[in-house]
Order: C-alpha cells, then structure tokens, then sequence
C-alpha cells in the first residue's frame, strides 16, 4: 500500500468519524490505523465530557450545561457565585415551545459561576453553571 | 413585511436566504448542529443557535428545538429552504399554529402533493396531463397487471409516497410484474413506512422540464417559464438551464398555462415548481410538484430577472405579485452547475474533507452560490454539494462559453469534485447542440471516465517533470 492511499484512508476516516480501522490485504497482512485523540474529537463525545466531571481541567469542579433549547428562568432571584447548593437541588428552567427542562446540580457544592441571565436565550450544549464540589 | 425570520436549513441555501434579508432590511436566525457551528451562514446570520448534534434527526429535522429558538428570539416566519423540513406538512402545520408564517404553501398543499398517487389523482381531475396509469393506489397485484396490460409495457411501479427513486421499478416484460410488484412494495414499505404502490408508463429517455411557478394569497399564478434538468445521475440531477433548448415559445406557453392550472387546482401559494417529463415529439406529462424553493432556481433567476427568495417573503407576508403578466419571458439564457464534493472518476463517490484552497471564478454574469471558504470541512453528515456556478448569456452558446472558461477558472483544493465532469459536459457535441436526454449521462460515462483519468495522468506527468 502506498503513503498516498494511506493518508487517503486516514482522511475518509476523519471525515466519516471512525477512530480505527483494520484492513486485511490478502491472507497475511493486516493493517491497522489509529487516529490521534488530538486531531479528532466527536462533537457528540465532547458534549458528554462537559456533561461529567471534565478530568482534564479539574477534579473538583463541574460544568452544567444545557441539551434543551429555550428560554432561561432563575429557579430563585438572589442566586449569586458562592451561594451553596445541594445534589438535585432546581437551578433554572429551560422553557422550549413544548417544554419545561429543569436545569438540576448533580453534586453538593458551590456556585463557582454563572454563565446565563435571567430571560437569555439558551441553545444546545449551552454552559449555564461551574460548581464547586464540597 | 417581516422584520426577523428564522432560516430552518444550513449551507448554501441559508447564505442564499440570508442575502436577500439583509437587502431587505430583515433580520436573520440561524440554527446549526454541532458539526456546523464554523458554517459561513452562521456566522453571516444576526443570530446564530446551536439545536443539537452532527446526526440530521437530532438537529435540522429537531422540529421542538427549532421552534423554540423561532419562540426565544421572537422571530415571524420561518423559511425551511429546501430538504430537511422543506416539505414536511407536519412542520408547516405546527409552525402557523405555534404563530409562525411558514414561508412556503399551506400544510395541506405540502400532503396533498406529498402523496405522488393523490396528487396524480388531482391532476387528472384538473385536466393535466399524466403518463398513462392507475388513477390513484392499487392494492393487488392482478390489479395492477391489468394496468400494465392496458397501457402496455414498460411500466414504473412506483411508491405513493416515494422520491427519488425509492421503491421503484422499472418492468419491461409482463412475466416480471408480479415480483417487481411485491419489491417495490417492500422498498416502499421500509424507506416510506407506506407500501402503496402505483403504476404508471415508461417513457424511454425522456427529458426532465420543470415549470416554476410563484402565487400569491390573491389568487395570482405566475409563471417563470421552464428549466431543463435532463443532466442527471441516479435522479440526481447535476446541470441545469433556463430555458430549455427543447421548448419552444408556444411551448412554454403550453407548459405555462398547465402549470399554472395545477397551481390553482390546490389553491397554492408561494413557490414551487411542477416537473413535467417532455417526449421528441412535444408531448409532456406531469411527473411531480415540489413545494419549496428549488436547488436550481437562481437559473430562473437570471432569466427572468426576479429574485425568488424575495418573492417568496413577499407573498408569505400577504402581499400581491408584482407582475403584470402570467408568464414570464426568459431573457437571454442562464446554466447551473452544481459542484460537488464526488470524484467523477471514481463514480462520483462522495469526498468529504478540508478544502485547502478555493479561489471562485468571477467576472460579468457569473454567479457563486456557495457555504464554502478557504479551510472549510465538507462534513460526510450532510449532501455533498460544495457550490453552485451559474453564469448568464445573451444566447445558448455564449452561456456555455462562460460556463466552461469559469469553471476552468475555479480552484478547489483538497478534495476531489464534479468540476472535470461539467468541463467535460460543456464541450460534449450532444450538450452543446442541445440534443439530450435524461439518459445523457449513463450513455457517455465511459467516455467521461476515460477523459478524467487521461487529464489525471497528464497533469500527473506534467508534475512531476517540473518537480
């Protein structure tokens, strides 16, 4: 197999999403293609990452983030950076044209930040809050 | 008129949008996925929002989401654009009951000429002329032989509620009916999840003319005369013009007026245009009507001298066409080739990737409508067409003229595309005298390929005597 055809491989592999691929050329050879984490990144994986705790900035902060689209209501009008939050505990609302979304902290913790203001527009994958973990 | 709307598409087609409100002192919603968030429209738009991931059903067809970013950011209309929600009648219902005006017909224009069998119906009904066939859905298969009998072989059987060549079959011998029958019918069934089936004659190596129309809530039906679209792959189409070489002006006259007579049999507004399969001898048939804004409409555009998406605002706002005749006459003669991210020497099969480098050809009466820019990714989530090159000229020959030193002018790097198959098409002695069918293509794609890879091998050789 030739460089070219290779890199070609790697392109259609990036291009259609595939991390690795296995060929098999006749009986005896194998090929086997990896794409580097850093040159590829699934927007959908990525999404699921700030979801959880993201290791990569810290361990004791979270990110909360939006997957509906709407319009942004404070559960409670004085919440301010340092308030301190409970696990389930109803943040905001996320209203849509047929729906309600409650935003939820998963965690016991800290407001850290706020990244929305009362009537803003929220759309997918929106970051609306970092928490501190206790 | 509107002062915001929402533009519920991507690519090309939302950049089209996007100009003419910015003419028009509209201002502009965009949704993207997240494998758009760098699209071009996105950033031209006032407002841009993200609805949801790469995957098509999670964002562009997100029909929740995309409401309440319309909602959120209080916009009027809606234009669908074309694909995607363009032709859900679903779509347009819940947007005018939500409190958008949908920029397109109302939702039971979309069904009625969504269902190919109802509408076929409806167009006999109207005096229209139809390819002989079942009146409507045939539900057996001796039913549908007596058909096939009737008008004689071959026959299509196709799906109700089919496009593109889903669920159809073409039968040439009388013995084949019953199995083609009971496989357009699984095809129908599993793509449309509707199995109603009907049959109709098969035109050998038809050309495929299309009539654009435009009506108002008034009652006002215009014609905007013809587009050929006979250069087809796989019912792709890949070229098209206005007007046609094979219309004539009584013709056109003729199409016109049935066209319009269609229109006016479902109370239509807005665009859309009716396709008509055209024979050597002059004789059309209706084929389908599509209830959108069409891929190949800035060739209308160029001859008739009208902006399309403007019209569609206008009439969408309530106002009257401003036209003073039903048919528009083409001046001059206009050519569109759609430029896709395919290599033509590998069957055009689709080539994703980054363009390197993109210089658009320019000059008088040369027209780029494209998302693309320098570095942008051709994402394998969504259609393959990179840009549309449309240019204009006095007559036939002066447009392929231009056509051909265009695209010889421009320069995409980095992935393959259609551009060597249009160079090709433009100097090909059957285009060029106007003489074609729909089978142009199938007929000369030998030769296209043998070409392609003769340039490939010169310039390869030429290459590396430089280097």
């Amino acid at each position: 197999m030739e460089v070219k055809q290779i890199q070609k491989l790697y392109e259609a592999m990036e291009a259609n999403g595939y991390e690795s691929l296995e060929l098999e050329l006749g009986k005896k050879n194998k090929i086997k293609l990896k794409l580097d984490q850093a040159n590829f990144l699934e927007p959908e994986t990525l999404y699921e990452e700030f979801e959880e705790e993201d290791d990569s900035i810290s361990k004791t902060q979270i990110e909360i983030r939006s997957d509906k689209v709407g319009t942004f209501s404070f559960a409670r009008e004085n919440l301010e950076i340092g308030d301190q939050i409970k696990k389930g505990e109803v943040l905001g609302t996320v209203k849509g044209i047929s729906f309600l979304d409650k935003i939820k902290c998963s965690v016991d913790g800290r407001i850290s930040n706020i990244a929305i203001q009362q009537g803003g527009v929220v759309d997918y994958g929106r970051l609306l809050f970092v928490v501190e973990i206790d | 008129m509107f002062s915001k709307i929402l533009i519920a598409n991507r690519g090309e087609i939302a950049v089209r949008i996007i100009r003419t409100c910015k003419r028009m002192g509209i201002a502009t919603v965009a949704v993207y996925s997240e494998a758009d968030q760098n699209a071009l429209y996105v950033k031209m738009a006032d407002e841009a929002y993200c609805i949801g991931p790469a995957r098509p059903d999670l964002s562009y067809l997100n029909i929740p989401n995309i409401l309440s970013v319309a909602h959120a950011t209080n916009c009027e209309a809606i234009h669908p654009g074309y694909g995607f929600l363009s032709e859900n009648p679903s779509f347009a219902e819940i947007s005018q009951k939500c409190g958008f005006v949908f920029i397109g017909p109302d939702h039971r224009s979309i069904e009625r000429m969504g269902q190919k069998s109802v509408a076929r119906e409806l167009m006999i009904k109207s005096n229209v002329p139809v390819m002989p066939g079942s009146q409507s859905s045939i539900d057996t298969i001796e039913e549908g032989l007596q058909i096939a009998r009737d008008i004689g072989f071959p026959v299509l059987i196709k799906a109700t509620s089919g496009g593109g060549g889903k669920g159809m079959r073409l039968v040439e011998k009388e013995e084949d009916f019953a199995k083609m029958f009971e496989m357009a019918q699984g095809e129908a069934q599993a793509s449309f999840a509707d199995k109603r089936v009907y049959v109709e004659k098969f035109m050998r190596n038809p050309r495929h003319v299309e009539v654009q129309i435009i009506a108002d809530q008034h009652g006002n039906v215009v014609s905007l005369g013809e587009r050929e679209c006979s250069i087809q792959r796989r019912h792709q189409k890949l070229i098209e013009e206005s007007p046609s070489p094979a219309v004539t002006p009584e013709l056109r006259k003729k199409m016109s007026e049935t066209a319009i007579k269609a229109a006016k049999a479902i109370n239509y507004h807005n665009a859309g245009t009716i396709e008509f399969l055209l024979d050597s001898d002059g004789n059309f048939f209706f084929m389908e009507m599509n209830t959108r804004l069409q891929v190949e409409h800035p060739v209308t555009e160029m001859v008739c001298n009208y902006d399309l998406v403007e019209l569609q605002l206008r009439v969408a706002a309530g106002e009257k066409l401003p036209m003073e005749t039903e048919i528009v006459q083409p001046f001059g003669w206009a050519i569109e080739c759609r430029i896709n991210a395919e290599d033509p020497s590998m069957s055009f099969i689709p080539c994703p990737g980054r363009i390197e480098k993109y210089l658009v050809p320019g000059g008088p009466w040369i027209r780029v409508d494209s998302a693309a820019y320098e570095n942008y990714l051709v994402s394998s989530s969504y259609d393959s067409m990179v840009a549309k090159l449309i240019v204009w000229g006095r007559n036939r020959e002066e447009a392929l003229d231009r056509m051909n030193a265009a695209l010889r002018e421009y320069e995409i790097k980095g992935i393959e595309t259609t551009i060597p198959f249009h160079i090709h098409v433009m100097k090909h002695p059957d285009f060029r005298s106007g003489n074609f069918s729909t089978n142009f293509v199938d007929k000369n794609f030998d030769r296209f390929i043998n070409e392609i890879n003769g340039e490939k091998e010169k310039e390869a050789a030429a290459n590396q005597a430089a280097g």
